[in-house]
């Protein structure tokens, strides 16, 4: 048995096969040329013998498996190789086309794609990526190369030098249960992300981590930051029993979902929840929170080939408001640049790109694009309880030029009878350092402040959230100087009358939602799964207790 | 040639898994076997797992089951047996076939334990050792 230790950054217990081709051989490599009339049969031969083989490599991955439900699915792939429909077309193709196997095979994999994608059950459509599977692995046969297909189904514990968000949403379907990293922090996108989906990442690891260790079986510990590597039987023993142990303490969690979120001394905190995806709105509606505190707008402009329209957003935003009713939805502006991007919005390479065009920065630059959002936000707020709030905000200027693009949606939308909410709630993120610092400047400006932790460390410490150097530098001196600057907002918000927010990750910290409580901020936003964490924190506590740390901090 | 009308019972239509089941039991025989999905008319041959999918047969859809060939009894008793002990079909008096549990003795052991940790592979390493 090998440990690895490396620093935990989503919690969690799970079992797996290390694996570290993550590469999604979407479209393999292959010489398309044509053939002579003579090389027909010769050319449906090569065929059939790499059919054979694919068929003889899924029945050897279905003997890996003792579960009759895995094997079942490989015996599926095994008849789709096999099918007369799929292998009539490969044929057919060959000998009136006259081209090469693996183009023939390629060219019968598209049209059984679009034949699936056509379908109405989302199930059926999703099969193409079968279709895909195997004619990759009969391509991968044809040119003598057998170990490149990917294995779908298994448990994985995927492991790279880094990963980034986009990686983990595309991933997220298939059978991986835990993600360890070289390098990476507790801070990145990826890990945020798998926080909120509950599936245990851990970063950090180093050089120990090496290649050499494909396929071996692990235990991944999210709790303590461990990768046991070909575990022995009282460590599989123990570990069973710590997660059950886990599990039963989320189960009495779950029985605060309806209490409401009140403090020994009958302070009202409002405790919300993240939503960073779609799939999320229904576990928020039903994890008790008072509301969605942070929605990061980002999920529609990721993932796909160009700006989504005014519609398509409306659609997205009506949703969401109706799902939670009355409840307080807060949406955030597209906050893209930085380590979130798409390839379709051609961003200037930048030096600095944390420091660089992003938030507000690029809004600002791109009216058109920040209007669309702006337009079908003010479209969806009659539909529910809307507010909107903008990022990366260092001055009370943007503030007055956002309001000037507002100004202009606004008379457009009246001009043209659309219905709109006017007095919807404008609030500004928190997250630069100058914006914290000058905050009783910025206040009178805007209806409520939103401190984002994660972005507001990062600046005051001068250290890439995505950099390993984060999790060295990072330590109770360094929180000590945010929670001041977080002190000092408190502080400018109380003295102007508006409402003060924190999302990010000291939101749920066990040590520091006390002291936010007793300065006085009035919302919690946290992930989805941590609400109930949460609340119980703020149910047992006692603000007087902590007067004095407020004071002294 | 010999039909039968059937009522598709299996959860979430018939899918990848459940086609593959037939096709691999279809093989067997000579006769030629035909599923008609009645909602849309649509037929998917059963040696096929593509037809069979195209077919979109969703659940609580009546489909026909045709059996054409000289051992077109013997296909057809045993893609009843298939269906019903799957529940892809409900199992009713008037078929007169009744459904074999395959008989699992791990199951009430496992149980106790969360399924991520009894189907992974470590643990029925462990569970085979000891």
């Amino acid at each position: 048995m090998i440990i690895l230790e490396g620093t935990s950054a989503s919690e969690g217990l799970a079992f797996g096969t290390l694996c570290f081709d993550t590469r999604e051989d979407e479209t393999p490599m292959f010489d398309i040329y044509l053939i002579d009339n003579t090389d027909i049969p010769k050319e449906v031969e090569r065929f059939e013998e790499a059919t054979k083989s694919a068929v003889g490599y899924f029945r050897k991955l279905a003997e890996n498996f003792e579960s009759v439900a895995h094997n079942a699915i490989f015996e599926a792939h095994m008849f789709m190789i096999k099918d007369r429909d799929y292998q009539d077309s490969v044929v057919s193709i060959i000998s009136r086309k006259k081209v090469n196997a693996e183009t023939a095979v390629w060219d019968t994999a598209k049209i059984f794609e679009k034949k699936f994608e056509q379908m109405s059950d989302p199930y059926l459509r999703s099969r193409s990526q079968d279709v895909l599977d195997i004619s990759i692995c009969i391509i991968n046969f044809l040119q003598n190369k057998t170990k490149a297909h990917k294995v779908v189904g298994q448990e994985l514990v995927l492991c790279a030098e880094d990963f980034i968000p986009s990686q983990i949403s595309q991933i997220k379907q298939r059978g991986v249960r835990a993600f360890i990293s070289k390098y990476g922090s507790y801070y990145s996108h990826s890990a945020i992300l798998l926080r909120t989906m509950n599936v245990p990442m851990i970063v950090n690891i180093g050089d120990d981590l090496h290649p050499y260790m494909h396929g071996k079986d692990a235990i991944v510990d999210g709790y303590e930051g461990k990768v046991y590597v070909e575990p022995d039987e009282s460590t599989i023993q123990e570990l069973s029993q710590r997660n059950e142990n886990y599990k039963k303490l989320n189960a009495d969690l779950l029985k605060l979902v309806h209490v409401p979120c009140i403090t020994e001394d009958e302070k009202r905190i409002r405790l919300c929840a993240n939503m960073n995806t779609f799939n999320e709105l229904k576990s928020i509606s039903k994890a008790g929170a008072d509301g969605i505190g942070l929605l990061r707008s980002e999920f529609i402009y990721l993932d796909r080939d160009s700006y989504p329209s005014e519609d398509e957003q409306l659609e997205i935003y009506k949703e969401v408001l109706e799902t939670m009713g009355d409840k307080e939805v807060v949406i955030r502006t597209l906050d893209i640049g930085s380590d979130k991007t798409a390839s379709y919005m051609n961003l200037e390479q930048e030096e600095n790109p944390a420091l660089g065009r992003r938030g507000i920065r690029f809004c600002l630059k791109n009216p058109e694009i920040f209007r669309t959002q702006l337009r079908a936000l003010y479209r969806a707020s009659v539909y529910g309880n809307l507010s909107i709030m903008f990022p990366m905000i260092t001055s009370a200027k943007e503030i007055r030029e956002i309001k000037k693009h507002i100004g202009l949606v606004c008379q457009d939308l009246a001009d043209k009878n659309i219905d709109f909410n006017e007095n919807m709630k404008l609030g500004i993120m928190i997250e630069t350092p100058i914006a914290a610092i000058m905050s009783d400047k910025l206040a009178p400006e805007v209806d409520f402040f939103s401190i984002g932790t994660n972005d507001l460390s990062q600046y005051t410490i001068a250290v890439d959230r995505q950099s390993p150097v984060m999790n060295d530098i990072c330590n109770a001196s360094t929180q000590h100087a945010v929670m001041r600057l977080i002190k000092n907002v408190t502080e400018s918000a109380y003295k102007n009358n508006i409402p003060v927010k924190i999302c990010g990750d000291m939101a749920f910290n066990e040590e520091l939602v006390p002291l936010f409580v007793t300065m006085g901020v009035n919302e919690l936003s946290v992930p989805p799964a941590k609400v109930c964490k949460t609340k119980k924190i703020i149910i047992g506590m006692n603000t007087k207790n902590f007067k004095d740390h407020v004071r002294f901090l | 040639m010999i039909e039968k009308k059937l009522k598709w019972f299996g959860e979430s239509g018939l899918h990848a898994r459940p086609a593959g089941q037939l096709v691999s039991r279809s093989i067997e025989f000579e006769s030629k076997i035909t599923f008609i999905n009645c909602s849309n008319d649509r037929e998917g041959d059963g040696k096929g797992i593509f037809s069979l999918l195209t077919m979109e047969l969703q659940k609580d859809t009546d489909f026909i089951l045709r059996v054409d060939g000289y051992d077109e009894k013997e296909a057809m008793q045993s893609l009843l047996q298939l269906m019903v002990n799957h529940e892809f079909i409900a199992e009713t008096p008037d078929l007169g076939i009744k459904r074999i549990k395959p008989a699992d003795p791990e199951t009430l052991r496992n149980t106790l334990l969360p399924s991520y940790i009894t189907e992974s592979k470590i643990y029925k390493r462990y569970m085979r050792q000891k």
